[in-house]
């Protein structure tokens, strides 16, 4: 299960350790990926009393990052982690920053709802476009943080691969939503924005699922084409058989 | 953060930090000492098996591993201090600027001023502390009174010692603290010009700030002199090493650049003693 | 709670066992063993310093009139009292002195009264009830001569050329005044004998055995060889001259000595004439003051420790055997300290450790604990008998029979002890190398040092300290053995000392007196053990503090190596 052994090390109080702070990043990465669903059902749904409530919920999730900060220094300070530890320890810190700025894209969509209801403007155009990003994002986070819990290089390959998709997604919600500008250009800019932080939400997923693939082989594939990351999960895979 | 384990390397402002592209390549470096196929026997135990590695020209060399790994041993090996034990046998060959100094021909004395050696315990001989500096070349006949009294000025100032001691040259060597005999001792072994300078965990029995002082004076020697470093303490491997190599059992489990070795090391082996799981 | 238990356990139960279980016992009796060696080491000092330094102390002379049996004509005594003591009257009448029957206890007194050569006895008992009482008489004099010991009197006359010149007190002082310039000429003619004329002799003897080598000496031609012969003649002749004129000088200072004499009446009456030739020093020790004893005491004692042995080692000093013994102490240590150190080095440093060695450190160990005596049979059989026999043969045979080293010697002595006394110091250095720690020698040898480098750069004189361990107690061990050295060199009475103004200046061909021997054989086989006692104590007195002098002079010397060495395992 634990491919890289955290639970092995000689000080007890270390792997707790280790233990804790990736666990309150899943926690949070959960949160993260609450708030997104919240927000997006809100938005669609015109849900003002949803909106108000996630809103808030933004506040739980930056408590979270400082204090996994916090640990993670602790850890840094006074274990020098070397090797996995080390790389468990970098990628945690980089994991929460990405689950920090989805949680901020969430909450952008939150506000938005809260405004629309306070205009009455309803729902945004193309909402069923809006809906299916939303919920091929909202996988794609589930799977995200599925690969993170069982540090599994191939399923973190796949979420990166499937952003692509995403992009693809999101950029024929635009085009879809284009011809509305025109005629309302609130409700237009609305969708680019809803749209725009799915994408993101999507680009910060991949994200996560590179530094995991970083912390599975210990090479880093942040901006690499796709066949590399793909070669140095197959590495990472390999590694974690042995 | 993140970088602390990396040697210092860089420092101009404005360039990028060392990351993994720029990192110290063991095939491009110019070999010093390279051990091949070397076989130790204590008696009828083998302590290092068939171990090869080869140690990089000015460069510091840290070999890690836990204790009876063998580490000391190969040390000891690269200057023969190893022929002082009976039952020792050895087979294989290290060669020095590619000349084997196991060879017949070679003069032991010889070799061990080309390869100085400073040890775990501060070991100052029971002399001044000039007099200290200048038994490497008193050994050698040197009687010049004013070519003694420059090297040992150039070689205590080189140990960042000078200005410690200048004034009480003529003091017993004992009279100094741990650290500073330490710093004499090394001050010793510099005294002589040497290639190599082997040390066998050197700052394990000091205090963390002569540790520093230590790590500091390593930092500034591989300039001039090609370090290799036996530590228990990884931290220190990693801080003051170019590269890293982890023995276990007589073999060589691993050899890399230290950042390598600390971050993202190939064996399994390695990655369990280095983040504190093998046990 | 813990606090009130520990109170209660040594308050209400004082028994044995918790006396026992607080260590108590264990500091007493340690403390005591250590009180019981002092007290005998400073008694026996001091026993040895009493008598021994009491013995210049000049003493009342008493005077008394002596009744041997009731109803005989007294008899006046005049002695120094040696000591007094009481026994049974059963024993003094089975002695054969007259006890009265009714009286259980007597005491007497042994007095020294000198005049060996007149009464023939100079040590006699009297007992207390035959005497009168004591008198102090001023002018008895104590008269110590170059033979027959002192003589007690009194100065009735002085003589010139056999002519009284002075009566009574006046005789006294002009006595006493001439006695300072005959002393000052005896000692010049001493002088004379011992170092003018001795090395005359020593000439002479160094000619004749060259004339004999002469005769030895076969293929020579005749012309060279009358060359030389005249040669030999013609130095033997400047030699004898050189005799004569030494001769002539001592005879002439012996006349003018002899010219002057004083007449002095005994106890018994008689008068008695001694020339100041003979007379060592006079004193008048009822007649003297505080300072004046005090000075006497310390002349006495300087003469005893700087003069020359006379009557059968009984009287004068012990120059010689000091010497002897410091000397042969001294050779002794040159020997065996680079040997034994080289041995030592030898075992630890380079031998391969194995049963080999172990063996030879074990018989080592074992040859200390032979007894010095077979030493001694070992020294003569093999230096004197083997090596002396064979040095004689091949580079003194001209001197043949008569034995050069092929007799006891200095140097036999010194290096039958130095054998003896080796494997202290091989034991002390081999300690003294292991102690070295082996960072020192890595340290030396990571340096381009060789082994040699190494050792006698830094491990030997690390190690110097236990050689000066192993050194000190060879010379406490040497400079108190007697047994073997009376087989290879010591003599009652050596005729020269081992070192003099001849060439080669040390001669280790010598016998030579020893301190140890020495109080052998005054306390043992002198003709006059009374007089011998006192010398014993002062003699071993001199022994013990040169023993004394020489630890403190090595010790000293090992404390600055030490200082000099010092490290942090010290």
């Amino acid at each position: 299960m634990d491919k890289l052994h955290f639970d092995q090390h000689i000080s007890r109080q270390y792997n707790e350790e280790l233990e804790q702070v990736r666990n309150d990043m899943l926690v949070m990465g959960q949160l993260a990926r609450d708030q997104l669903a919240g927000s997006l059902a809100a938005v669609l749904e015109g849900d003002r009393a949803r909106g108000l409530e996630l809103d808030a919920a933004d506040d739980r999730i930056d408590e979270f990052e400082r204090s996994i900060d916090d640990e993670a220094q602790g850890i840094l300070a006074r274990r020098q982690p070397a090797a996995s530890d080390l790389r468990l320890v970098i990628s945690v810190i980089k994991t929460i920053t990405d689950f920090e700025r989805m949680g901020d894209e969430a909450q952008k969509m939150a506000r938005m709802a809260i405004r629309r209801t306070d205009q009455s403007q309803g729902v945004p155009p193309q909402a069923e476009g809006l809906r299916r990003l939303g919920e091929r994002v909202l996988g794609m986070l589930d799977e995200t943080l599925a690969s993170l819990a069982t540090l599994d290089a191939k399923r973190a390959l796949a979420v990166c691969r499937l952003d692509a998709e995403i992009d693809a997604d999101y950029k024929a919600l635009i085009q879809a939503g284009l011809p509305s500008m025109a005629e309302d250009p609130a409700d237009a800019l609305d969708l680019v924005w809803a749209a725009r932080a799915l994408e993101r939400i999507g680009d910060h997923a991949c994200n996560i699922c590179e530094y995991l693939i970083y912390l599975l082989g210990g090479e880093d594939v942040r901006h690499a084409p796709l066949e590399e990351v793909a070669e140095a999960a197959r590495k990472a895979e390999d590694r974690a058989e042995r | 953060m993140t970088e602390r384990n990396e040697p210092i390397t860089h420092g101009m402002s404005g360039a990028l930090p060392d990351s993994g592209g720029e990192r110290l390549k063991l095939s491009r470096q110019k070999p010093c000492i390279e051990v091949d196929k070397l076989n130790l026997f204590y008696g009828s135990t083998q302590a290092l098996k068939s171990i090869s590695l080869t140690i990089p020209e000015k460069r510091v060399t840290a070999f890690i591993g836990p204790s009876g790994c063998g580490k000391s041993t190969l040390l000891r090996c690269c200057n023969r201090m190893n022929d002082l034990i009976d039952t020792c046998r050895i087979e294989g060959e290290i060669r020095l600027d590619g000349q084997n100094i196991y060879a017949p021909t070679i003069d032991v004395a010889e070799l061990r001023r080309k390869v100085g050696m400073v040890f775990q315990k501060p070991n100052p001989f029971p002399k001044s502390i000039y007099e200290n500096v200048a038994y490497g070349l008193r050994i050698q006949g040197v009687k010049d009174r004013r070519v003694l009294d420059e090297v040992v000025e150039k070689s205590l100032r080189r140990a960042a010692l000078w200005d410690e001691v200048k004034d009480r040259l003529d003091a017993n060597a004992f009279s100094l603290s741990g650290g500073q005999q330490q710093r004499l001792v090394i001050a010793r072994a510099i005294a002589i010009e040497p290639e190599v300078i082997l040390l066998d965990e050197p700052a394990s029995a000091l205090d963390p700030i002569s540790t520093a002082k230590i790590e500091e004076l390593i930092f500034e020697l591989k300039e001039e002199f090609t370090i290799v470093i036996v530590t228990h303490n990884m931290q220190q491997a990693a801080r003051v090493s170019d590269f890293t190599a982890y023995l276990y059992l007589g073999e060589l489990v691993e050899y890399d650049d230290t950042v390598t070795i600390f971050t993202n090391p190939k064996q399994q082996a390695t990655e369990d003693y280095i983040t504190g799981r093998y046990g | 709670m813990a606090r009130k238990e520990l109170t209660t356990t040594s308050r209400d139960n004082p028994g044995l066992k918790a006396w026992f279980g607080q260590g108590t016992p264990w500091v007493w009796l340690s403390g005591g063993a250590v009180s019981i060696s002092m007290v005998m080491v400073i008694g026996l000092i001091l026993l040895i310093a009493v008598r021994g330094l009491a013995h210049f102390w000049p003493a009342a002379v008493v005077e008394f009139d002596y009744v041997a049996v009731p109803g005989d004509d007294p008899v006046r005594v005049i002695g120094e009292v040696n000591r007094s003591e009481t026994m049974t009257a059963q024993a003094m009448r089975e002695a054969g002195f007259a006890v009265p029957d009714d009286q259980a206890l007597v005491s007497r007194h042994l007095i020294k009264q000198g005049n060996r050569d007149v009464t023939g006895r100079d040590f006699i008992w009297y007992l207390e009830d035959g005497m009168s009482e004591w008198r102090y008489p001023a002018d008895v004099v104590q008269i110590e001569r170059l033979q027959w010991g002192d003589f007690f009197g009194f100065v009735r006359s002085y003589l010139i050329d056999g002519i009284a010149v002075a009566q009574g007190p006046q005789a006294r002082a002009m006595f006493e005044e001439k006695l300072r310039e005959t002393g000052a000429l005896v000692e010049q003619i001493g002088r004379i004998e011992r170092f003018d004329i001795g090395n005359v002799n020593f000439r002479m003897e160094r000619l004749r055995l060259r004339q004999r080598g002469l005769e030895l000496t076969v293929d020579l031609d005749p012309s060279t060889r009358a060359q030389i012969e005249a040669e030999l003649e013609a130095e033997q002749t400047l030699l004898e001259d050189e005799y004569e004129v030494l001769e002539a000088q001592r005879q002439a200072l012996r006349d003018e000595v002899g010219r002057f004499a004083i007449t002095v009446e005994t106890m018994e009456g008689r008068m008695v004439t001694i020339g100041l030739a003979d007379i060592v020093h006079a004193w008048w020790p009822n007649d003297m003051s505080v300072p004046a004893k005090l000075s006497h005491y310390v002349g006495e004692f300087w003469k005893f420790v700087s003069g020359f042995p006379r009557e059968a080692n009984t009287e004068g000093g012990i120059l010689p055997a000091i010497f002897g013994t410091v000397l042969m102490v001294l050779i002794m240590s040159v020997v065996v300290t680079p040997f034994g150190v080289l041995a030592a080095i030898y075992l630890r440093e380079y031998a391969k450790q194995g049963p080999l060695v172990r063996t030879i450190r074990i018989s080592v160990n074992n040859l200390a604990g032979v007894p010095s005596i077979v030493f001694g049979v070992f020294g003569l059989g093999f230096f004197v008998y083997f090596l002396g026999g064979t040095i004689d043969q091949t580079f003194y045979a001209e001197a043949l029979p008569s034995p050069t080293f092929g007799s006891p010697a200095i140097i036999w002595a010194s290096l039958t002890l130095a054998l003896l006394t080796l494997p202290v110091v091989i034991v002390s250095t081999e300690e003294g190398l292991a102690r070295i720690p082996s960072a020192i020698r890595e340290g030396s040898l990571a340096l381009g040092a060789t082994k040699a480098e190494t050792l006698w750069r830094t491990v030997v004189p690390l190690a110097a300290p236990g050689m000066m361990t192993g050194l000190i107690l060879a010379v406490a061990r040497a400079a108190g053995e007697v047994a073997p050295l009376m087989l290879v060199g010591v003599v009652k009475l050596a005729p020269s000392l081992p070192v003099d103004g001849n060439p080669p200046f040390l001669h280790l061909d010598r016998a030579f007196m020893h301190l140890g021997f020495h109080i052998f054989d005054v306390g043992f086989q002198s003709p006059n053990v009374e007089a011998g006692r006192p010398l014993v104590y002062a003699t071993a007195l001199i022994l013990v503090l040169i023993i004394i002098v020489l630890n403190l002079t090595a010790i000293t010397i090992r404390n600055h190596l030490r200082e000099k060495y010092k490290s942090e395992s010290d």
